[in-house]
């Protein structure tokens, strides 16, 4: 008998004892007194108070001039205060009194309140609004805490409600049965723990922009690559002395952050910060060659590398833009022998700081940055998928914009009737067809007629079909500004290889149409989650924006057949130099103004 | 021996102990299992605006800084008028516009991505909202280039940083 119970019994009670203290030890809420401007309340109220959240008996809020009128089950009340203001509260029984969150009614009975030790004071004059605890001369940080009607709105810890208090939270809301369950699964008590420890931040401009340069500077990352591109389309035209500008805020105020991205940026920022004397030294280029498919360009330096990539619209080459670096190679021109690379011009100080280099491209290829390596940066060159396919064995898929009764797109007047885009995108998605059966590929419609087609089923219908490229064509509008003109082709996030057939279908679509080439461009630059029918699609896949509809200019074309006929020979073109690898036809070249 | 032993137990008890109540009781235990989903959410407490919008109370701020982008107009449709707004626990600002911002799908890519941007911009600066999912008579707008509009980041990505011409 000694022997078990000594084992057992020890074990048991010890147990019991653990939980019995932990439990009650969390379960307890301090209880404080109440005083009114200092001075106790009539028949001296009792409130509960978690360390975080203060419970008061419904009986202060009536000595507030509020009044409350509960629910047959005691859970919820509405609360109306003193200025009419009505608001529907969680009630809970504490220590068998039905008290309220002080803090979701505070704001309403226009009082503020301080906890210090067992007593809360609560103060009926308003405070200063930006700086509550000041005005509590008294108030000592380490054991108080200070609330204001001003700081609701401000609570970013307020979804985590303190558990101890449980709450029972009914949803109040009558019409919620409405809302989409998507925007509810992420709810939860782990999204409210993340959001806890996100770090504070000081101001919007100076987050805003360590996000952006760190955002750049991450390489792995799809979503700093688009970045990259986005960054560098512009500077194609123009070298942009200020691109080293979004760090900078970021080296003043480096955020709030751990590990080793951050790292990255403070000693970017430093780099940064010393514009005028930058402390990159490229000291050589060197190409090489993987096989005659493939290509490794690499730029040595004597510390890693964040550049921007970009095809350059006009010519068949990459601009490659490196803030604060100089060149102290021995040549400025590199002839490499290989079948995609022809050679690399450097351009030293295009722009003040800026390094520029001109990478003349024999074929068209993919290209992906790989920055930030310790001694400079690479790019792999290689050909896009599908080349050498031939035109036979391909299944391309061809999307009319918009469609349907309701789907009509953008519009406009021209010459006394209204020109919907989505019956200029069918006709002219008809004249591609045409064109790529004639070369013989295989070419799936989404749409034969004006019929309505859920953004989900088009590429829906090319990953079913396997097909091997979606190509979806449409016409812009720019609401507001009647000026904007020309062609864009949007690709999705960074895909390489439907980034080099939205740069081949830019160039040739816009020179056929004798519009102004917008470029390729990445769809989130525009929407922070891309384009839904490029999203979905497993293969490359490009939307087309052929024109403006909202330029009387582009729009006299659109309506055009004939403009409609090059435009159609233009996508068919362009897929087929794709599919060939080989570089679009250019225009007389605006060589860039450096 | 024995002795070691049992105290050894007894400090497992202990830490035992604690980790039970630590997850009964801290912050982020789950919900207990049978509890309808809609308690999850934060109890919402609505105030009616001057026209009508229900607000959720604690959250006037966004809805004034929607309202100042809305009557901004540009790419956003005349006559839109916010007609609810609600922010989930996950931070998710759920805003239902009138039917007049339907007419979003008939101003292209440019219009349509500046019509988003607009909204992202109005809540971007608030830390508690991390997401936009706009709702149009109930249901989740769908533009015609970008998708549902569920759950949209207001932060990071390069989208309408510049460059809307």
């Amino acid at each position: 008998m000694g022997g078990p119970f000594r084992r057992h019994g020890w074990l048991s009670v010890s147990f019991l004892l653990v939980l019995g203290v932990t439990n009650g030890w969390c379960r307890e809420l301090a209880t404080v007194r109440i005083q009114l401007d200092g001075k106790p309340l009539a028949g001296n109220p009792v409130g509960r108070y978690d360390g975080k959240e203060l419970f008061v008996p419904l009986d202060v809020v009536r000595a507030l001039k509020g009044s409350v009128a509960v629910s047959p089950k005691q859970d919820s009340g509405e609360v109306r205060g003193a200025s009419g203001a009505v608001r529907e509260v969680a009630l809970t029984r504490l220590g068998g009194v039905l008290m309220v969150a002080l803090d979701d009614v505070a704001g309403m009975l226009d009082v503020t309140y301080t906890v210090r030790g067992d007593i809360c004071d609560l103060r009926t004059e308003r405070l200063p609004l930006p700086s509550p605890p000041k005005s509590e001369g008294s108030t000592k940080p380490t054991s108080s805490e200070t609330r204001s009607q001003a700081a609701p709105p401000q609570r970013a810890d307020g979804n985590a409600k303190p558990a101890g208090a449980k709450r029972e939270a009914r949803s109040s809301e009558p019409d919620s049965g409405r809302r989409p369950g998507g925007a509810r699964k992420a709810s939860g008590p782990k999204a409210a723990a993340t959001e806890l420890t996100r770090p504070e931040k000081t101001g919007e401009a100076p987050e805003r922009a360590a996000s952006r340069s760190e955002s750049a500077e991450r390489s792995p990352d799809a979503k700093g690559k688009t970045e990259i591109e986005a960054g560098a389309t512009g500077a194609v035209q123009t070298p942009d002395p200020v691109e080293g500008a979004p760090s900078r805020p970021a080296a003043q105020q480096p955020p709030v952050r751990t590990g080793e991205r951050d790292r990255g940026i403070a000693s970017r920022g430093t780099t940064t910060r010393s514009t005028g004397a930058p402390s990159t030294h490229i000291r050589d280029i060197v190409c090489e060659a993987v096989d005659p498919d493939q290509a490794r360009l690499r730029v040595l330096a004597d510390s890693s590398i964040a550049p921007r990539v970009a095809m350059a619209k006009g010519e068949p080459m990459l601009v490659v833009d490196i803030p604060n670096a100089v060149l102290e190679t021995m040549t400025t021109e590199w002839a490499f022998g290989h079948p995609l690379v022809v050679g690399v011009r450097a351009i030293s100080e295009a722009a003040p700081g800026l390094t520029r280099l001109l990478v003349k491209l024999s074929r068209l290829v993919t290209y992906r940055v790989r920055p930030d390596m310790p001694d400079g940066f690479e790019i792999a060159l290689r050909l896009p998928r599908l080349a050498g396919r031939r035109l036979e064995e391909m299944t391309v898929v061809i999307d009319p914009g918009h469609g349907g009764p309701a789907a009509t797109g953008c519009s406009a007047m021209h010459e006394g009737r209204r020109v919907y885009e989505k019956a200029l995108t069918l006709s002219m998605a008809r004249k591609v067809y045409d064109r790529l059966r004639a070369m013989g590929i295989n070419v799936i419609m989404t749409r034969t007629d004006d019929s309505a087609v859920s953004l989900a089923a088009r590429p829906e219908l090319a990953n079913n079909n396997l097909a091997d490229l979606f190509v979806s064509i449409h016409v812009d509008d720019a609401p507001g500004n009647p000026n904007a003109s020309g062609t864009t082709v949007y690709y999705h996030g960074s895909d390489e290889n439907s980034r080099a057939l939205a740069y081949v279908l830019a160039q040739t679509v816009s020179m056929a149409g004798g519009l102004p080439n917008r470029g390729a461009r990445s769809d989130m630059e525009r929407f922070v989650t891309g384009m839904a029918v490029l999203r979905r699609a497993e293969m490359p896949a490009v939307l087309v924006e052929v024109a403006y509809i909202s330029n009387a200019r582009d729009r006299a074309k659109l309506v055009r057949p004939d403009f409609q006929d090059m435009v159609a020979r233009a996508i068919a073109e362009g897929i087929r130099a794709y599919v060939e690898a080989r570089l679009p036809a250019v225009e007389p070249p605006p060589l860039e103004g450096d | 021996m024995r002795a070691l032993a049992v105290v050894l137990l007894i400090l497992l008890m202990i830490g035992l102990g604690a980790w039970w109540a630590y997850q009964t009781y801290a912050p982020s235990a789950p919900p207990p299992p049978g509890r309808p989903v809609e308690e999850e959410r934060r109890q919402v407490k609505v105030t009616a605006m001057d026209d009508g919008a229900q607000v959720q109370s604690d959250c006037m701020d966004l809805a004034h800084s929607l309202r100042a982008a809305i009557s901004r107009g540009g790419a956003i449709p005349e006559g839109t008028r916010l007609v609810s707004l609600e922010l989930t626990k996950s931070g998710v600002c759920l805003v239902e516009l009138s039917k007049e911002f339907l007419q979003v799908n008939e101003s292209g890519t440019t219009g349509e991505s500046e019509a988003q941007n607009a909204l992202r911009r109005a809540l971007g600066p608030f830390d508690k909202v991390k997401s936009l999912t706009v709702l149009v008579v109930g249901n989740v707008f769908e533009g015609s280039h970008s998708g549902e509009w569920s759950e949209i980041p207001v932060r990071g990505g390069d989208a309408g940083s510049g460059g809307e011409q």
